[in-house]
Parts: C-alpha cells; structure tokens; sequence
C-alpha cells in the first residue's frame, strides 16, 4: 500500500501543476495510493508515522531533499520501503538513488527495486545522505535571507558571495575518530557521507572529506557553481565522529540547515529500504 | 594538485591525510593510506602506505607496499616493498621483501629482508 506525501511549496510549487499528470501515471502503474499534502515544516515526518500506523507498506516523498529527510525521520520500522519523486529545488538524494525526474521516478516505484542504507544520526537527526558544514552552510543561511528572482538580484548575491569566499579565513576542525585518533585541520568545508550511498556495492561507511580553501581561480569556479572548488584534501572512513569547529558553523544535512557545531555524527544499525534505480545485489518486494 | 594525487595516488586512497592536518592516535585502514601531514600514532593498512614529502611521522607503519617521501620516525613493515624516495629519512628498522633507497635518501636503522623462493623450487622440494 503506497502512501504519497506531497509538500506543495517544494520545488516553489512545481506539484500543483503536476499533480494530475503524476497520479495518473502511477494509478496507470497499478501503484496508486494515498495521497496527503504538508503544510508546514515537521509535517512530512509526523506523517509518515501515522501512515505507518495505519499499515502502509511503502510511504513515498514528492517534493525534494528536504521532504525526503522529513520522511526519513519519521519511518520507524525496518518492514517499510521508502520512495522518492523528487520535484524539490535540490534533489541531491534522488540524483543518488539513481532518478532523474517525476516520469523516471514513477517507473522506479513501480519496478520496486530495493537497496537497505543504514541511516546516519547527527544529534537527534537522521540522514542518508550528506552532512556538510564550512563556507557552504555559510553561503546557504544567507540565501535564505535573500532574493535572487530578477537578474539585478542574482548580480547581487554572486558578489556577495564572492566577497565572503575572498574573505573566507579558514576555520579550525578537531575530530575525535571512532575513538582511536584525533584530528586538527584547517577546513573550508567539511562533508560527511555514506560511501555505500555512491556506490550500493560497498559497504555501509562514513567517508569525511575535508577541502582547504582553494586557489583564486578555484574559487572564481566555486562561486559561479561550476565546480566544488577544491579537491578534498584529507578524506577519512569511520563509523563515528565528534566534530567541533572553531568559531562555530552551522551543519547542513541533506541541504538543509539543522543545527550546528559540536555535533557527534555516528552510522547506525537502523536501516531503511529504498526504492532506487541502481543495480545492485538488492532484493525485489 | 593533479600532478601531487598522480605522485601520491591520492585519488585511489582509502584514506588521504592533507598536508596541513595534525593527526594523534593510531590510523588503521583496510585499503591505501596516504599521509602528508603530521602524525603522532602508527598506521596499519591493509593496501598501500605512502608518506608524502610534507609528511612528518612518529610511530610504527605496517602495510603492503610502504612508501616514503618524508619523514618517518619509527619501524616499518612491509609485507612487499619499501622504497624510501630521494626527499625520504627514515629513522628506524624496516622489515620488508624488496627495499629501494633512492640516491639523497636518510636511512638510519637496520634492514631485515624476507628472501622470496621462486615457485620452481618449492615445487621441488615437495
């Protein structure tokens, strides 16, 4: 039984124009259900514990990165797959499960292939797929506060942005590594991900990549959002870390700002199934 | 950097410790490690180690091929080669298959090498 949780102001309101289309195409698939809208931030988790109570098997997230975290953080039995149609301004994760678009998603529900990713914790959070912090959670709160709709707007956050980059001191990073190492580096940014999250072959792990500040060329790219700026230069694997960074920074997950530093991110025994289009030794249901 | 990650084959590591980041306490990976930066702990590894040319390292590195183009203070063991590069010093004993020590390398300790028998003769002897 599919239950579709659909956030109407993702990706700045692109379901309402899609809606009709979506819902015919999976009833077409035979994998219609339930459909409920959010109505506000917290929604999405709420409801997809209370579909779960009601017996739905399979709770999907229309909407983009967001939606999904919020859905993620409310699924609370292993028994229950998770599905994505990703229609959100960012849609990192169903890039990574493989789905490109609402019409592509669709035929992946319906196909059901399914790969367990064990879920990472930050504090009370969990994720799956990335946590960052540095310069770009930096950059993200304060895009938040500003418009960028006409081309005079846009002018201005792209100079605003890489005047804070210029002016970008790096910040100072300990890490505590499954209680086995410390860690002090000079950070610019700093991402946490689960490896098996790139490639569904590999085991469950934390990789942490730290990128130092780049060149100024590097950073004419990064600004322009045509690269990530910097390669990593130190990239570790764990299963647990404590990270405190000096001054504090706010922490990203799943592109989302979530709190800040210190914060302790470990890999957990909790695993959700997902619906995804990689080929992997995952299993058909 | 994309000529240091083909010297280093940092884009292949299981774990690349940066130039400028301090590490306490003991790395343990099951792939290649490579460090450049400084390092108060051993290494073990069950792939490739290299030390890069800004790395200062004090403690014990065990792994399959070792490497090293900075410094080392402490044993190495190496279950096929050690090389010690040009910009290397290693202060301490290696235990290794096949040991190089380039010309402008430091190597200050004793060398203990395990010889290979060629298949033919163990053939033979059994």
């Amino acid at each position: 039984m599919y239950y579709y949780i659909l956030n109407p102001s993702a990706g700045r309101g692109r379901v309402n124009s899609i809606q009709d289309k979506l819902r015919d195409r999976l009833d077409a698939l035979g994998i219609g259900g339930e459909f409920a809208k959010t109505t506000g931030p917290g929604d999405a988790t709420k409801m997809a514990e209370s579909a779960i109570a009601k017996g739905f098997n399979t709770i999907v997230a229309v909407g983009g990165d967001g939606t999904l975290n919020e859905v993620i953080n409310g699924v609370t039995r292993d028994k229950v797959a998770v599905g994505v149609i990703p229609i959100g301004q960012t849609n990192r994760l169903a890039y990574h499960l493989g789905i490109g678009d609402w019409q592509q998603a669709c035929e992946v529900l319906a196909a059901r292939r399914l790969v367990g990713y064990n879920l990472i914790a930050a504090g009370q959070n969990y994720f799956l797929s990335e946590l960052s912090l540095g310069f770009e959670t930096g950059l993200e709160e304060q895009s938040n506060d500003q418009e960028s709709n006409t081309l005079r707007q846009k002018a201005s956050v792209l100079r605003s942005n890489w005047k804070q980059a210029k002016d970008f001191q790096p910040l100072v990073c300990r890490m505590r590594v499954d209680e086995r190492y410390e860690l002090e580096a000079p950070l610019f940014n700093l991402t946490i991900a689960n490896q098996k999250f790139e490639n569904p072959l590999l085991d469950n792990k934390l990789v942490i990549t730290i990128t130092e500040k780049p060149s100024k060329t590097g950073l004419v790219s990064y600004v322009l959002g045509k690269s990530t700026g910097a390669e990593a230069s130190t990239r570790i694997k764990a299963t647990r870390v404590s990270i405190d960074v000096s001054p504090q920074v706010g922490v990203m997950i799943d592109s989302k700002i979530a709190g800040s530093t210190p914060v302790t991110v470990k890999l957990t025994d909790r695993q959700i199934r997902f619906i995804t289009e990689k080929q992997t030794n995952g299993v058909q249901a | 950097m994309a000529k240091k990650d083909d010297i280093l084959g940092v884009s292949s590591a299981d774990t690349v410790i940066g130039s400028g980041v301090k590490v306490k306490g003991n790395l343990i990976s099951e792939g290649d490690v490579v460090v450049d930066g400084l390092m108060s702990g051993n290494i073990k590894a069950g792939g490739n180690i290299t030390l890069g040319v800004n790395a200062h390292v004090l403690g014990d590195v065990i792994g399959q091929n070792v490497r090293v183009a900075g410094t080392l203070n402490g044993n190495i063991s190496a279950s096929e080669s050690t090389s010690i590069t040009e910009t290397g010093e290693v202060a301490g004993d290696i235990a290794t298959t096949i040991l190089n020590v380039e010309s402008g390398a430091l190597f200050i300790g004793t060398s203990k090498m395990k010889r290979s028998v060629p298949a033919e003769i163990i053939e033979e002897a059994t």
